[in-house]
């Protein structure tokens, strides 16, 4: 039986469905899920809050597409207004817009959660199977020559240089035409969302999936707390961004929040949950990222080909002395890629100044971090008065020794690489034109603005362990004291994984279906 | 270990942030009752019509902008570049926090001038003054008055060369393959809202 993608349009009065599972998020976790539990012969519906948008709507426009795929135009900011949070709002969620590394969990993290935080059923033996299937319906291979741009060129020269380890990225895409709108949604499906693979998998084996609907709250059986019986959502107006004043109203056996990292904790917050599970919210992470750029003699263009052929992998690992105090490392270097309005709204530069660098644009290089979240300083994250994700991010002092030694190793590689000026991403104009001292990195002010700094990988806040007073979910991804809730998304890793988290997301979402299907 | 920066860090002379915001944000709708202008003065060619930002928030809003971008030969200025417009679209189809934060984040800084020195409100004064204030923001040491500079630099940024007008003076190709843009619904419901003066 073939299923049916629905939009807000096409639900012109309120209605109750039923399903056997019922996910919300059509993103990494939700899609991945969703077509597992097809297979397996389930009924399922999906719900997503964004629209639903393919190739026809994709115009590679830098504003026109953050706007169809980007959660609130990509406006919200962490509660001291200092780092962007990214995420997607459209039918195969962040994944429409990622730059497609596919990294499997490295084997010392997936040890590490084990060890640390309890974890089973989640190691090597358990996610390795499923990458190797996911290796093939996403088509995962490092990339080639053709797909290393000059900036991607530059940092592997670099990296050889400086004797720093590093890598070609897996990719995730099939035959890619190297147009470098990898964040514009790619026109040519040629990168592997969630759009074209698991979205499309789960509605022909009969998934049904409903766009423009917002899941609102949860109803539980009565006289007990431990079953949701259904789900109320309001089915939103896609033009004006707001409830349309219909509701859907989903009835099914089991329901999964997978809602991404920056929606379902606040989901499960905002149904009331947090007085029973206190863990709720809490040990978020959100990978923030810290940037610099390069001015080159030669042409760059940091728009086109694939944003991450080539990422150093030395310093992905936090380093610590014998006393236990933080020396260098915990982030992934890689080349940036940005279009010209992310380009000059990050740099610190006003009037002609951006004019003169602007004006140079094919010329400007650029490097970028994914932090790993210092464990011991994670956020949290909570409901605003709007009934939005809340992001309070400490950037305690040794995530800030983390940032400020990964903007001193991208000057580094910067000036190795050939550039004659660079520049950081931070709001305190700092411009270097030679390498040398960088102790004024030193006392950059990290926290409210003071680097410019977004955060696209957000995780935790449902966090899992087999205690409900510090976690939410058990190993089956089922949430303590519920016998039909789940949430399958990064929201539970126990912390970053060190690596883009699309393929641990994925692979944690085949284990979930597992137990799903033996409930 | 969460509470490693105190809320008190958010804070500017011991005011909350929302307080803050709001006490300058008061201040200035009191100062310049019966005296609000047309939205944007000189740095755009014309009354403009918005769903989100007052007229003075967009005056603000334009004085910044022009500010920050070039003025070099081949650069269009703000309004050419629709800037204001752009982001109060933008806005207009964004959580009400969001436009609560950035309307008063104009206000606050459209009055902050008047701690740093300056007997007017920030889209008066001299480009060259903007600028210097603006950068002087981005450094300064309270968390709130940095947030503030920086994020607006960066959304005027951002819808400023995010537009086609800005492209052949930074060398930019435009879409690969110059497809047209595709408006979604969305912007064109705000484009009806605007010609048809809803609100």
């Amino acid at each position: 039986m073939t299923g049916r993608i629905f939009q807000g349009k096409d639900l012109t009065a309120s209605q109750t469905i039923e399903a056997d599972v019922c996910i919300i998020g059509s993103g990494c976790g939700g899609a991945t899920l969703a077509k597992q539990l097809s297979a397996a012969g389930r009924s399922v519906v999906i719900l997503e809050r964004g629209g639903y948008y393919t190739e026809a709507d994709f115009d590679q426009d830098e504003l026109n597409m953050n706007g169809k795929l980007s959660s609130n135009r990509s406006l919200k900011s962490s509660a001291d207004g200092g780092t962007l949070l990214l995420s997607g709002n459209n039918v195969g969620g962040a994944s429409v817009h990622y730059w497609a590394d596919t990294y499997r969990t490295p084997d010392d993290r997936l040890a590490h959660w084990a060890q640390r935080y309890g974890l089973t059923g989640h190691g090597l033996a358990e996610l390795a199977p499923a990458w190797t299937e996911l290796d093939g319906v996403l088509n995962v291979h490092r990339a080639d020559e053709d797909h290393h741009n000059r900036m991607n060129q530059l940092l592997r020269a670099g990296a050889q240089k400086l004797g720093w380890a590093g890598s070609a990225v897996p990719q995730a895409r099939r035959g890619c035409v190297k147009s470098g709108h990898c964040m514009q949604g790619c026109l040519y499906a040629a990168k592997q969302s969630q759009l074209v693979t698991h979205i499309p998998q789960a509605v022909a084996l009969g998934a049904r999936l409903y766009a423009d609907v917002q899941a609102r709250t949860l109803q539980f059986q009565t006289g007990q707390q431990d079953k949701v019986q259904s789900l109320l959502c309001d089915v939103m107006d896609r033009a004006t961004n707001r409830p349309s004043g219909k509701q859907l109203t989903v009835q099914a056996q089991q329901f999964v929040v997978a809602a991404g990292g920056y929606y379902s904790a606040p989901f499960l917050i905002a149904n009331g949950l947090q007085s029973r599970l206190p863990a709720l919210g809490q040990h978020f992470g959100m990978n923030p990222t810290a940037w610099a750029f390069g001015l080159y003699d030669e042409d760059i263009v940091l728009w086109r080909n694939i944003p991450a052929a080539f990422g150093v992998e030395e310093f992905r690992l936090a380093r610590f002395d014998a006393a236990k105090k933080y020396t260098e490392g915990g982030y992934l270097l890689m080349a940036n890629q940005v279009q010209p309005g992310s380009l000059a709204g990050t740099m610190p530069l006003l009037g002609d100044e951006i004019g003169e660098w602007m004006g140079q644009a094919k010329r400007i290089g650029s490097t970028i971090i994914w932090l790993d979240d210092y464990e011991e300083e994670l956020g949290t994250i909570g409901v605003g008065s709007d009934g939005s994700p809340k992001v309070e991010y400490p950037y305690g002092p040794v995530t800030q020794a983390m940032l400020r030694d990964s903007l001193k190793k991208q000057v580094t590689m910067l000036f190795a690489t050939g550039a004659k000026k660079v520049l950081l991403g931070s709001a305190q104009r700092i411009l270097l034109d030679k390498p040398g001292d960088l102790s004024a990195i030193d006392s950059i002010a990290i926290t409210a603005g003071g680097l410019f700094m977004a955060a696209p990988h957000p995780f935790g806040g449902c966090r899992m362990g087999t205690d409900p007073k510090t976690s939410v979910v058990g190993m089956n991804h089922r949430v303590h004291g519920f016998s039909n809730l789940f949430v399958a998304d990064p929201s539970v890793f126990p912390t970053g994984p060190s690596v883009d988290p699309s393929f641990t997301i994925m692979a944690f979402s085949y284990v979930a279906a597992k137990h799903m299907l033996a409930a | 270990m969460h509470a490693l920066r105190s809320p008190a860090s958010l804070d500017w002379h011991g005011l909350g942030r929302r307080r803050f915001l709001r006490l300058l944000t008061t201040i200035g709708a009191t100062a310049v009752a019966g005296s609000l202008v047309t939205a944007c003065g000189n740095a755009t060619s014309g009354p403009l019509r918005l769903l989100v930002l007052s007229p003075s928030q967009a005056t603000t809003l334009a004085a910044l902008a022009q500010a920050v971008v070039p003025s070099q030969p081949g650069f269009p200025n703000v309004a050419q570049a629709q800037v204001v417009q752009r982001l109060d679209e933008e806005l207009w189809l964004s959580d009400s926090s969001i436009q609560d934060d950035l309307r008063a984040a104009l206000g606050a800084l459209e009055w902050m001038p008047l701690a740093y020195g300056h007997f007017t409100r920030f889209s008066r004064l001299a480009t060259f003054e903007q600028q210097a204030l603006i950068q002087r923001w981005m450094e300064s040491r309270f968390d709130l008055v940095r947030a503030i500079a920086t994020n607006l630099k960066l959304v005027a940024h951002f819808m400023y060369f995010g537009h086609p007008s800005t492209w052949g003076a930074i060398g930019y190709d435009g879409p690969f393959q110059k497809l047209p843009p595709i408006l979604s619904e969305q912007r064109k419901a705000y484009a009806q809202r605007i010609a048809g003066g809803a609100q």
